[in-house]
């Protein structure tokens, strides 16, 4: 059985390097990115150092959700120069897991950050070149006064590896984590078959092979008389068997196809999304410190009015239910719902979230369920990617959508791919929330939707009412995939003003992807994204007061996945249609849903579809805004330039194709 | 490649043709087959097709330039092409296409837009395709619509502007035409067009109004006027009137619909009757089938029946050559023929000479008579009139209607006496009485 | 609660030094003899098998991404494949004490230490548990042709 286990082991192997759909991840991972996690093999990746942080999230699960078992991250030497790296090290070793978890939560978390030190980046030496530290190990000691256990193993004797990572497992089981180890290896091969080697001498790698530790090892054994020369032939010519016989099978196209994408052209679609409602992930109660409708805040949204309109008065801030209220109810309802559900960011305990949306959270949770992390963005990113993968829930949050580029490799590369990857075998639930802000700048002003809605694999929602924030943060938070969610720290106070019926008390989930019509019309359809929704609701009202012109307003709500048939349905009618949102309009996904409205309903177009989105600018300071984000002014300057000439409007701003090659040109 | 376009040869006897008018731009696409200009003799006007694909890079004639044929009018090749060899030594007006980047600077648009600027959308303007659709929904014509889009475009307020407004007003414009006893204008100056009070009360008072416009006549005008003119100041014309039993042609005319409908693939008419009579009365009444030259009289042998058409151009009088050697049907598909050649005009101007003798017919009309023009130097014109019921003493003696046809004579008297004009005139009669084919 | 980790400028203001403790480097000086305690035979023989193994299949794809050939058998492979042909004694030090429960994370250049933690999964586990989990991975799609080619063997 053993033997047909390993035949097993190397065939699924070598079978997902050569692409093929037999491999341990059907092909969808290959050589970088194979992974079997029956056997507790988790994602290789193919960016360096990328395990840093996500190996974190994984030790993280295993804590919170009391798994058994300790996590290693191999990375090279040369991952030392990558941030994620040491985010991963010091969001795994702050002082909190000892210090303020509480009971059986506490102590560090079991994670080796297992450096197998084989002295080269690429072309660059570390030790000598690349690196400062002399000797990897060192850099342990600058994390946490146990020094992360940190040692240097001399990884070409596998005795010593082995008594090594006995002790540190040891470390771990007694929460006495995380560890760093410095093993000391060397690689004959090149950095990849093509690599020439160029960058080390002949000698060098001769006196490495001098030292092969098989060779070393196994002439050892006989000499201790543990087995005979002929013995070890015998292992040698078994394996070259086993390798033939899998390499015969993972080579042939009867045995081992590779998808086909011509018998099922949705093959690669179907694994893009995983699709799945979960009410929780862990049949264990979930840890809470109160029963819910204990809960200050809780009660305190009890004696709110939720629905924004009294008497066709909007309420008052105070006591009308917020759009923070509709996203805390969804979060804490999946808190008490599903066990494994965590959050955590740079403020989100006792502060509430930078935005009050988890006020009320800290009074319910315990310590390892809603934590304030380090500021790393990119491990806070990594670690609940890694967190998921090891099958937990985790709603990760980065103060402003700004920050999204510290954690871009954690989002573009990591998040995004591998429930694909791994042909879906692997879910990813997390809701990832960012905030779009507003009077702080060209570093705390942007909605960069667009640039996570081009990269597959991301659901994106940006609810704008109370009543869809509720709906579609369930729908997420019940779902199995990756989703972010924007928010506009101009909308967290708004009231319900268009669901008439007010936000239910009770669970409902809005399907992500359903774009929602907040006013109906006849003459012209508006399709919004974000807050700019209340800016095209000004315009339809002059559109209709001044120039009797009846707008169709359309409030996208998702962006990944988006269904068309409502707007198309409007486009239809209307025959005209202006797409806005607060995103800088080059490259803006209101571009790409304004192309496909052009391909799918052209007849009907009376007009071109027209964007109207902020400058390509830096964003101004708050005085300014009103230059840069689109106002109802320019909606409706717009309408009249390129789509309907109203009778009698005076436009102040340049919506010519002349104006907009001018500014194409310069690139502003 | 750019290739000339020439001003065709029309008959051996033309030296040079009138241009009248190109259908393209400079700097427009044309497709081979294309109408591309059209242009006259001192006979008929002629429509000419481009004979290659391409663009319209120069032309080098406009309206009322005589040109000597074969000449080269114009050139079409690829954009950007040179011209140089084609254009006629500077004698010609050289219009080429206009540099694009100086369209653009021309076509400066105010760095904000104007609201509402109607623009009058021409054959190129842009149409939305919602207003497209919509047009082809309400058989909309697009050809003269406006475009109150952005930059002219037509879009579906425009269509939909002309579908309701054919003669859309306001209730009070309505109220103010009817009134004062107005016809609504065509177009008003509300939005869409839609005729406002004002539009009415602006409308010229119907007694002071200058009603006429001015217009130049077009060639093939000129030249009718001049040859209408000269017939009536240089000979002696006058008509004759008689009528003819029509029984026997229009019993012929109902056998013949009958044999069309067993697949016969002749159309004969009543006027091919009445000319195939014509001819066998002018075979046995030579004399009036001459010209007439001052000093001479010119006798033929033959019958060249020349027959009036009506064309949209004008009125054009093409010639069947040796009619007398032709069968009724081969008549009837020769004149059918040449009269379809001046509707279209593409007639070969050899075709609009030397008759002997003309037949004009004004039947269809209801014309009970009237008096023809001659076309000198011919001393005969016979006009065709409509068949009338008249009251007639049948062969049993008994008096009845019968239908009869007016045939008006007009006759030169310095070429021949009113005797032998009337016999000829009777003798067309008998012919037509006792037709037979 | 964070507000209970009282940062009193006293204390933080007090002068001393960071002591650092001494950090081992290659400290592990035992010989197979004194090891013999801590490993039956077969444990040191399987360490050794393990390591070769990695080392062949390794091998394997260097031939047949040079040569396009391994022992014979003609195959050409466009993708990639980094190899850690020498760090095998690394790998499998790295996953012998670990069974499923633990997790590893890699990198690119990761096939040993994938192999190494299988093998040592598949050292610790009994036959019933390995064949419930080939079984059932993609509904034994991946373990469907390695028992054919057992029984053509």
């Amino acid at each position: 059985m053993n033997d047909l286990a390993i035949d097993f082991l190397l065939y699924g192997t070598l079978a997902e390097i050569f692409a093929r759909e037999n491999g341990f991840n059907k092909g969808l991972g290959g050589s970088m990115h194979a992974f079997f996690t029956p056997f507790g093999v988790y994602p290789n990746n193919a960016i360096v150092g990328g395990s840093g942080d996500i190996a974190v999230g994984g030790a993280l699960y295993k804590k919170v959700n009391k798994k058994p078992g300790i996590v290693v991250a191999n990375i090279g030497d040369a991952s030392m120069g990558c941030g994620p790296v040491w985010e991963g090290m010091v969001f795994s070793s702050m002082d909190q897991f000892r210090l303020l978890w509480e009971g059986e939560f506490q102590g560090g978390l079991p994670i080796i950050f297992n450096f197998m030190n084989n002295q080269y980046g690429m072309g660059g030496q570390t030790r000598g070149e690349t690196m400062g530290y002399d000797v990897l190990a060192r850099v342990g000691a600058a994390f946490a006064p146990y020094q992360m256990h940190t040692e240097r193993v001399d990884g070409y004797n596998p005795l010593a590896m082995i008594d090594a990572c006995g002790r540190k497992k040891k470390i771990l089981e007694e929460k006495k984590g995380p560890v760093l180890l410095d093993t000391l290896t060397y690689r004959f091969s090149g950095h990849s078959p093509s690599d020439a080697s160029s960058y080390r001498t002949k000698e060098e790698i001769e006196a490495w092979q001098n030292v092969d530790s098989i060779i070393d090892y196994g002439q050892s054994l006989v000499k201790a008389g543990i087995c005979s020369q002929s013995d070890l032939d015998e292992i040698k010519a078994n394996t070259v068997g086993k390798v033939e016989k899998v390499l015969k099978l993972a080579s042939s196209d009867d045995i081992s196809p590779k998808m086909n994408l011509y018998a099922n052209p949705r093959a690669i679609e179907e694994v893009m999304f995983t699709n799945g409602s979960v009410d929780s992930f862990d049949d264990r109660e979930p840890e809470v410190n109160m029963p819910m409708e204990e809960n200050p805040r809780v009660q305190q949204i009890a004696k709110k009015e939720r629905f924004g309109l009294k008497d066709g008065k909007e309420v008052s801030k105070m006591k009308a239910y917020q759009l923070r209220d509709g996203l805390f109810e969804a979060i804490v309802d999946r808190f008490y719902k599903d066990a494994t559900c965590i959050a955590y960011g740079e403020e989100n305990r006792d502060w509430g979230g930078a935005f009050a949306v988890y006020r009320g959270l800290t009074e319910a949770l315990p310590y390892h369920r809603l934590f304030n992390s380090s500021i790393s963005e990119g491990a806070i990113v990594g670690t609940a990617v890694g967190y998921a993968l090891c099958g937990g829930r985790v709603i990760p949050e980065l103060m402003y959508c700004d920050f999204l580029g510290r954690a871009g490799d954690e989002v573009f590369n990591q998040m995004s791919k591998w429930q694909a990857m791994s042909a879906g075998y692997l879910k990813m639930p997390i809701v990832m929330r960012v905030s779009v802000g507003s009077k702080y700048g060209a570093q705390h002003s942007q909605d960069w939707s667009s640039l996570v809605a081009h990269i597959p694999g991301i659901k994106v929602i940006f609810p704008t009412t109370p009543y869809d924030a509720k709906g579609l943060l369930n729908a997420a938070l019940q779902g199995t995939d990756p989703v972010m969610v924007f928010e506009s720290q101009r909308l967290y106070d708004i009231g319900e003003l268009f669901h008439t019926a007010g936000v239910p008390e009770g669970y409902y989930e809005i399907e992500i992807g359903d774009p929602d019509v907040k006013r109906a019309g006849k003459d012209i359809t508006i399709l919004t994204i974000g807050s700019t929704l209340y800016t095209a609701i000004e315009a339809a009202k002059t559109l209709e007061e001044k120039y009797g012109l009846s707008a169709e307003v359309i409030d996208a709500r998702s962006i990944v996945p988006f269904n068309y048939e409502k707007v198309i349905e409007s486009v239809k009618k209307t025959g005209r249609i202006v797409l806005a949102s607060d995103a800088c309009e080059r490259g803006s996904v209101l571009k790409e849903m304004a192309q496909t409205i052009s391909e799918t309903a052209f007849d009907y177009l009376d007009a071109p579809p027209v964007v109207v989105g902020s400058r390509n600018w830096i964003t101004p300071a708050y005085e300014l805004e009103e230059f840069f984000f689109p106002q109802k002014q320019w909606i409706l300057d717009a309408i009249h330039t390129k789509i309907l000439p109203l009778e009698g409007h005076e436009p102040k701003h340049d919506f010519s194709s002349k104006e907009q090659l001018r500014r194409s040109k310069l690139g502003v | 490649m750019a290739e000339a376009v020439i001003m065709p040869r029309q008959g051996q006897s033309v030296e040079s043709c009138i241009f009248s008018e190109w259908f393209f731009k400079v700097g427009d696409k044309v497709s081979k087959g294309d109408m591309l200009f059209t242009y006259e003799t001192d006979k008929a006007a002629f429509e000419q097709e481009a004979l290659v694909d391409g663009v319209l890079l120069a032309t080098f004639a406009k309206e009322g330039d005589e040109i000597p044929v074969l000449e080269t009018i114009a050139v079409i090749g690829a954009e950007g092409e040179s011209i140089d060899e084609f254009a006629p030594g500077g004698k010609a007006t050289v219009q080429t296409a206009s540099d694009p980047h100086d369209e653009v600077k021309e076509d400066k648009a105010p760095e904000i837009q104007q609201p509402i600027a109607e623009v009058s959308a021409g054959k190129d303007s842009a149409i939305s395709p919602r207003a497209k659709n919509l047009a082809a929904k309400e058989h909309v014509s697009i050809e003269h619509l406006k475009g109150t889009g952005p930059e002219g475009r037509i879009i579906e307020r425009d269509v939909e502007a002309a579908a309701k407004n054919r003669t859309k007003a306001t209730p009070l414009a309505k109220s103010i035409a009817a009134h004062d006893h107005k016809e609504l204008p065509a177009t008003g100056t509300g939005f869409g067009g839609k005729i406002r009070a004002a539009d009415v009360k602006q409308m010229p008072s119907v007694t002071l109004a200058n009603d006429f416009t001015d217009k130049k006549i077009s060639n093939i005008r000129k030249i009718i006027a001049q040859n209408m003119y000269e017939s009536l100041a240089n000979t002696a014309q006058l008509t004759l009137h008689t009528s003819a039993d029509a029984r026997k042609m229009l019993s012929i005319r109902n056998a013949m619909k009958s044999k069309m409908a067993d697949g016969y693939a002749y159309n004969i008419t009543i006027n091919d009757m009445v000319s195939f009579a014509t001819i066998r009365a002018l075979i046995v009444n030579p004399e009036i089938n001459i010209h007439f030259m001052g000093d001479s009289i010119r006798s033929f042998s033959n019958v060249h029946l020349g027959f009036a058409v009506d064309t949209p151009r004008g009125l054009m009088v093409p010639t069947v050559k040796n009619a007398n050697h032709l069968t009724i049907e081969g008549l009837s598909a020769t004149m059918k023929e040449l009269a379809g050649a001046c509707q279209k005009g593409s007639v070969n101007p050899e075709s609009l000479q030397g008759a002997t003798f003309t037949m004009t017919n004004l039947g269809g009309f209801g014309i009970e008579m009237f008096t023809p023009v001659l076309n000198p130097p011919q001393a005969g014109i016979l006009g065709v009139n409509t068949i009338t019921q008249q009251a007639a003493q049948l062969e049993g003696g008994a008096f009845g209607f019968i239908p009869k046809i007016g045939l008006s004579l007009t006759f030169d008297h310095r070429a021949l006496d009113g005797a032998p004009a009337a016999r000829f005139l009777q003798s067309v009669a008998h012919h037509i009485e006792n037709l037979s084919i | 609660m964070p507000k209970i980790e009282f940062i009193d400028p006293k204390v933080e203001r007090q002068s001393g030094e960071i002591k650092l403790d001494p950090i081992p480097v290659n400290q592990y000086s035992k010989s197979i003899e004194d090891e013999k305690l801590n490993f039956t035979k077969d444990e040191f023989i399987r360490i050794y098998r393990d390591m070769v193994i990695i080392r062949e299949f390794e091998n394997m794809i260097n031939d047949i991404k040079i040569k396009s050939e391994y022992n014979g058998i003609a195959y050409n492979h466009p993708g990639p494949a980094h190899l850690s042909i020498g760090q095998e004694a690394s790998a499998v030090g790295m996953a012998y004490h670990l069974d499923a429960e633990d997790y590893i994370f890699g990198s690119h250049r990761s096939h040993g230490e994938i192999l190494a933690k299988g093998l040592s999964v598949i050292n610790k586990w009994n036959d019933s548990q390995l064949m419930e989990v080939m079984k059932g991975y993609w509904d034994g799609a991946t373990l469907r042709p390695v028992e054919k080619g057992i029984r053509a063997r």
